[in-house]
């Protein structure tokens, strides 16, 4: 296992590779001369690699700071005489009443004398609001419904903000059940500082024996939290993740309540708590089991939903940043920008799988680099980034084969985050998707188009190839072998999108 | 024995808490744990001992609900008749 040091020396390494093939590819974008429809593909594909690059970055960046000496959070003594009050909200919304039922039994066995709990009904359908009625009775809790229904979680719960006087709220979905010290040892972060606005803790998903998919939408989470949250959190940048967080009442009060405009809700506010000035404090310690999406339409309808929101918070954060570019610190405009602009990684996947298809299908170069050139930079630069990837993740004990299926389900969800960042983007108007649990499904083979179009596109591109002319020449060899991996990872969709096994449970 | 009634009834809403938490949380952190081993990073044989552990302390667990019932019963027989 690599040493601190080692991992400095990794990023290092790293970054000048990265700088190095990226440098080169805008230099040969420039110094060679190509016709204008080639110039405008190639400018894509550029544009596509830049942003896998400006991510790439961003992780390097995080996994430096990761290794410098970091102070510890600070946590207040609690005296149980004098334990500040906690409101916990679990907004519920059509949710199955199994899984519902056992969150409710959790909540009930949190250790904490001074709190109460608030089941916040945001249902449309009559049968599911008896269901909720009848468990929130069954325990002490105190049950919310209004006969409207809500649209959205961030509408359910600022319905209901004023009637909260608690100094703190915990929020937690319903999907997630809190180990007993929850509030005990979220609170005791928050009360050492007056300025804390939130403190947010991971989520881990315990489902992922039932699919592929919710070991894959584990892995994700898992890479997200104990790489990239950390990174955020050292920096004062970790945003709101919506459940297993500890809220300031007051904070929340003064910002208006949650942004409504958002399907993101949480990530939306948080940009509004730092840009007051108030800090938030990411607390790396699992003290709650959650459940990941199970199946394939569901991962996605999470993931066209985190797309949406994510992406139109660039709107407001242009906004900001046109009118008060001082609300928020350099780190902090930097990682809300990587936040906000991730999801594109679906159109700059789209990208580098349709330019290889254009040259051997119709010998439209958007590749601008010698061959000697290409292999002295990219190779290296995929090298060193893909050695600290998985060092990073040998640290956390995961194995390659675990990350694979996380790393595939990314790129396969390139159609809806391309349609979703365009929904972002131009605000059009969509409506908050609840994760369905414990319903399972499958795409039919006509629903899968966009893959299935892909995989065939590609599979003529590479047989072109092969009675290509120039077969044994470096473009059309490398440009078929691009074409060869894509279809490996295009074809996963078929072996993801099964039922899930409810049974393992 | 003489206890106001207000603590008597907390004595009893304390049991029955207890009660819940064993007989329903206690089934439900498991069979989280015990899918989670996986984060762990702990070696397979290593694991299969916890969640061997895992199992004694959960029949423990339905012994100790029986327990609880019997403690309540006994207690309301000799506080609230």
């Amino acid at each position: 296992m690599l040493t601190k040091l080692g991992f400095k020396v990794l990023v290092v390494l790293a970054v000048t590779t990265l700088a190095g093939y990226f440098g080169i590819r805008i230099y040969y974008y420039f110094a060679l001369g190509y016709g204008v429809i080639d110039r405008m593909l190639a400018l894509a594909l550029l544009a596509g690699e830049g942003h896998a690059i400006q991510h790439a970055f961003g992780f390097m960046l995080g996994v430096f700071k990761l290794q410098l000496p970091r102070r510890s959070i600070k946590k207040a003594k609690l005296r149980s005489d004098r334990l500040p009050s906690v409101a916990v909200l679990v907004p519920i919304r059509d949710e199955p009443r199994e899984v519902v039922e056992q969150t409710l039994i959790t909540l009930f066995s949190l250790d904490y004398a001074n709190k109460h709990i608030y089941v916040l009904d945001g249902s449309r359908k009559p049968v599911c609001v008896r269901h909720d009625r009848f468990e929130a009775r069954r325990y002490p809790f105190s049950y919310f419904h209004s006969s409207k229904p809500s649209h959205s979680k961030a509408q359910t719960i600022n319905r209901y903000l004023h009637r909260f006087k608690e100094k703190y709220l915990v929020i937690f979905d319903v999907d997630q059940n809190p180990l007993a010290e929850f509030i005990t040892e979220t609170v005791k972060v928050a009360e050492a500082d007056d300025n804390i606005a939130f403190v947010q803790t991971p989520q881990l998903y315990s489902n992922i024996d039932v699919s592929p998919i919710a070991k894959g939408a584990a892995m994700q989470q898992s890479i997200f939290y104990e790489s990239i949250c950390e990174a955020k959190g050292s920096e004062n940048a970790m945003f709101c993740c919506g459940t297993n967080v500890l809220i300031r009442t007051d904070v929340l009060k003064e910002v208006g309540g949650f942004d409504e405009n958002s399907v993101t809700e949480d990530f939306s506010t948080s940009v509004d708590m730092h840009a007051l000035g108030y800090r938030s404090v990411y607390l790396s310690r699992v003290l709650a089991f959650g459940l990941a999406p199970e199946s394939l339409p569901a991962y996605l309808k999470q993931q066209t939903r985190w797309a949406t929101g994510n992406t139109g918070v660039l709107r407001k954060l242009f906004s900001r940043l046109w009118h008060a570019p001082t609300s928020l610190t350099l780190v902090q405009w930097w990682e809300y920008s990587l936040s906000s602009s991730y999801y594109f990684v679906g159109w700059a996947f789209f990208i580098l799988m349709i330019c290889p298809i254009l040259f051997l299908l119709f010998d439209v170069p958007s590749y601008f680099i010698q061959m000697k050139i290409y292999l002295l930079t990219f190779l290296p630069y995929y090298a060193m980034s893909s050695m600290l990837f998985y060092a990073t993740m040998k640290k956390r004990h995961y194995a390659p084969s675990s990350i694979v299926d996380g790393i595939i389900m990314s790129s396969l969800a390139f159609p809806v985050f391309m349609s979703a960042t365009l929904s972002g983007l131009f605000n059009r108007k969509t409506d908050f998707l609840v994760t369905p649990k414990g319903k399972g499904g499958r795409l039919s083979f006509w629903q899968l188009w966009p893959w299935n179009t892909m995989i065939l596109l590609n599979a003529i591109a590479v047989l072109f190839g092969l009675f290509s002319p120039d077969l044994l020449s470096y473009p059309v060899l490398v440009n078929m072998l691009w074409c060869l991996y894509h279809i490996i990872v295009l074809v996963n969709i078929h072996r993801l999108n099964q039922q899930p096994d409810f049974s393992t449970k | 024995m003489h206890v106001k009634k207000s603590d008597q009834l907390k004595v009893l809403q304390e049991i029955e808490n207890a009660i819940v938490k064993e007989e329903l949380a206690v089934p439900i952190y498991s069979s989280h744990i015990k899918v989670a081993m996986f984060w762990s990073g702990l070696p397979q044989a290593k694991q299969d001992k916890i969640v061997a552990g895992l199992e004694i302390l959960l029949s423990e667990s339905i012994n100790h609900v029986r327990m609880l019932r019997r403690v309540k019963r006994i207690y309301k027989r000799l506080t609230l008749n």
